[in-house]
């Protein structure tokens, strides 16, 4: 993984220490909150519903065992002992002190991290494919092109106060585990003729105005990259609406002006940006692509994963579940849930993240991943030691076989927490795997991606959820909209709004009703949720939740 | 300054955050803050006098962040209660964890 340079230590020591100073001229009152607020949040520090709220930036979602140890003690030093990871591949940690945000970020930076830019109108944390690095079907790892856009962005003068926040994701893979469709930019490395380079996306996003990417180019030489992205920022920063902060993404502009408009304006910028870089950004791209080698992986024996597989059927269960194909055909990436059955999606206490810390240490070459899925992997996991780590990783409940399940849930910290939230996402979710759980129904019903949001801002992704669940208040109560056909991979679309909402008590039943039906329609038991919701579209779907008044009377 | 949860013929409290600690908190009748809704002074919907504590409030910036009116009604007892889902977990916490104001009032 990337390694800090001197500059970047002292760029961040010397940041920590202006934000040191901000703060302590908020506390004395010689700083106003109108003052201090953009400097707070542009060190990712928000006031929630019940206090602070610190969001920490983890670059394409990769962590080192010793960064994810520093995290555990920041949890347990300033915090309540655990973090939440976040659909950003970012961590937060949601009850730190004023007083305590200097020495928090002075912790961070000793472990090679910060909160610069994890919130404000600019380049956010740059995201990626969670198995970046290590999956079979990736031509090359997506994470030396991130970091680059990651250097090239941070405090980028230019790019500092942009209409509105704005969200890149690199990925590699022909899957698209990042989501890159629904991001301002999305950039896929492709191969073409012999030459590499990049498919560019751009105007994807969720909130109040969901809308998928686009393609601008569709093959873009590498040496291009930094410039085509100048340019893309400089058109938007220049175009993008101000007037309206509910208009002020880079979709509504592509959405306003169109395609065509907009790929006229960015190549029309593109040549003289082209010009200016004189080759240091491929340069540094070279040595940062030094840093992202494959591990070296040495032989080792197999016979622990051959015996296991055969005799142990929750092993079994794991393997197919939580782990897919690596790179080296001995060696597997492993998905930690987070989704325990009743947990909170993306949860993990301060003893859990050593744990898993001390496993990537003795397993894993050193490397985490965060997902947008708010899972934890191990990215290089010899088969021979998946015996053993799905033991270790039993000790401290990480074992839940439910990746891509549907208690594998994605879910806001909704009104639990939010400011901005107009329901509660966390004990929808937590209902939801309880009663999959106990109805052992979760392998038999198959992939299946719900995601639930506690408002329009969509942080949940449910737009993009094959049943996506959106918190609002209605009359004074929670109320609970169903949308479905929602998809985030290469294969995006928008989920529908399948008809009224539904209250707290009702949302459960409702999605027991969605799975009984799907069971029940489905061709074969390989027809999973959503290619029936595309063979079928909504309406047995409808008709199964919304009955005519006499048949729901007499089915009561 | 938004008054959440303004309905019907009920009372207001004046709501804010502590700079420091984040921490929701309520004016007392003694214009001192407390942690705990049942303290706070209770206005009439009508009373002028909580839109003068309201602008106080939104002045004192070296303390306060989110100043705010919240609704309320009172029990048996006279001490108010929140009558929004949002100001209840306001004061109470979340409910996927026993932390915030639930677990202070154990201290």
């Amino acid at each position: 993984m990337y390694q800090y340079s001197d500059f970047d230590r002292a760029f961040l020591s010397a940041r920590s220490a202006a934000f040191r100073d901000a703060v302590t001229r908020r506390l004395d009152g010689t700083l106003t909150e109108d003052e201090f607020r953009p400097l707070r949040l542009q060190n990712g520090l928000y006031l929630m519903l019940h206090a602070y709220m610190l969001r920490v930036n983890i670059p394409y979602g990769t962590l080192s065992a010793h960064q994810m140890r520093g995290l555990a003690d920041i949890a347990d030093k300033f915090d309540r002992g655990y973090g939440h990871f976040t659909t950003r591949q970012n961590i937060q940690f949601n009850w730190p002190t004023l007083n305590d945000m200097p020495d928090i970020l002075d912790a961070l930076a000793a472990i090679d991290m910060h909160a610069v830019q994890s919130s404000g109108s600019c380049v956010r944390n740059v995201t990626s494919d969670h198995f970046a690095g290590a999956a079979a079907d990736e031509p090359v790892d997506p994470r030396p092109a991130a970091e680059l856009i990651r250097q090239w962005s941070t405090n980028h003068p230019e790019f500092a106060f942009l209409p509105r926040k704005f969200k890149i994701a690199v990925i590699s893979a022909a899957r698209d585990r990042a989501a890159t469709k629904v991001h301002d930019i999305g950039i896929r490395i492709v191969h073409e003729n012999g030459q590499d380079g990049y498919e560019v996306s751009v105007g994807g996003g969720l909130g109040r105005t969901p809308m998928i990417g686009k393609v601008l180019r569709p093959f873009l030489p590498k040496a291009d990259l930094l410039p085509y992205l100048d340019a893309i920022l400089r058109v938007y920063n220049l175009a993008g609406r101000r007037d309206n902060k509910y208009k002020a993404r880079i979709k509504i502009l592509v959405h306003e002006k169109g395609m065509d408009w907009m790929r006229t304006e960015v190549e029309a910028q593109f040549p003289p940006l082209k010009t200016a870089y004189l080759g240091g950004d491929q340069a540094m791209l070279a040595k940062i692509e030094d840093d992202f080698a494959l591990p070296e992986f040495a032989p080792q024996s197999l016979a622990a994963f051959t015996r296991s597989l055969a005799q142990n059927g929750a092993f079994r269960s794991f393997v197919d579940t939580n782990t897919i194909a690596h790179k080296s055909p001995d060696h597997v990436a492993v998905t930690i849930s987070l989704k325990a059955h009743g947990a909170t999606p993306g949860d993990a206490s301060s003893t859990q993240m050593r744990h898993v810390a001390e496993l990537a240490e003795r397993f894993g070459h050193n490397e985490i991943r965060v997902s947008h899925e708010q899972n934890l992997v191990l990215p290089h996991v010899h088969k021979g030691d998946l015996p053993e780590v799905y033991a270790l990783l039993n000790e401290q409940g990480l074992a839940t076989a439910n990746i891509g399940l549907i208690s594998d849930i994605i879910a806001c910290p909704g009104m639990d927490y939010c400011d901005l939230a107009t329901a509660r996402s966390i004990p929808v979710a937590q209902d939801i795997a309880l009663r999959f759980d106990e109805l052992k129904l979760e392998h038999e019903i198959g992939p299946l991606k719900l995601k639930i949001s506690g408002c329009i801002n969509a942080c949940g992704h449910h737009h993009v959820g094959h049943i996506g669940i959106l918190g609002l208040e209605k009359g004074g109560v929670e109320s609970y909209q169903i949308t479905l056909g929602g998809d985030a991979t290469e294969t995006a679309s928008l989920g529908q709004r399948v008809g009224p909402g539904f209250s707290a008590d009702d949302i459960l039943g409702a999605v027991e009703t969605l799975i009984e039906t799907y069971l029940s329609i489905r061709e074969t038991p390989a027809e999973t949720f959503l290619q029936t919701y595309r063979r079928l579209g909504a309406a047995p779907f409808k008709a199964a939740l919304y009955p005519p008044l006499e048949e729901a009377q007499h089915a009561a | 300054m938004a008054v959440f949860g303004k309905t019907g013929d009920t009372h207001l409290v004046l709501s804010a955050q502590d700079l420091r600690a984040g921490d929701v908190i309520y004016q007392r009748a003694d214009q001192c803050w407390s942690r705990d809704i049942a303290e706070a002074k209770a206005f009439a919907n009508d009373d002028p006098a909580a839109q003068t504590a309201l602008a106080a409030g939104l002045a004192d910036e070296a303390n306060l962040m989110s100043v705010a009116l919240a609704e309320v009604r009172l029990d048996a007892k006279n001490r108010p209660y929140p009558t929004h889902f949002r100001e209840v977990f306001r004061t109470r916490g979340p409910s996927n964890r026993f932390l915030g104001k639930q677990a202070q009032a154990l201290n």
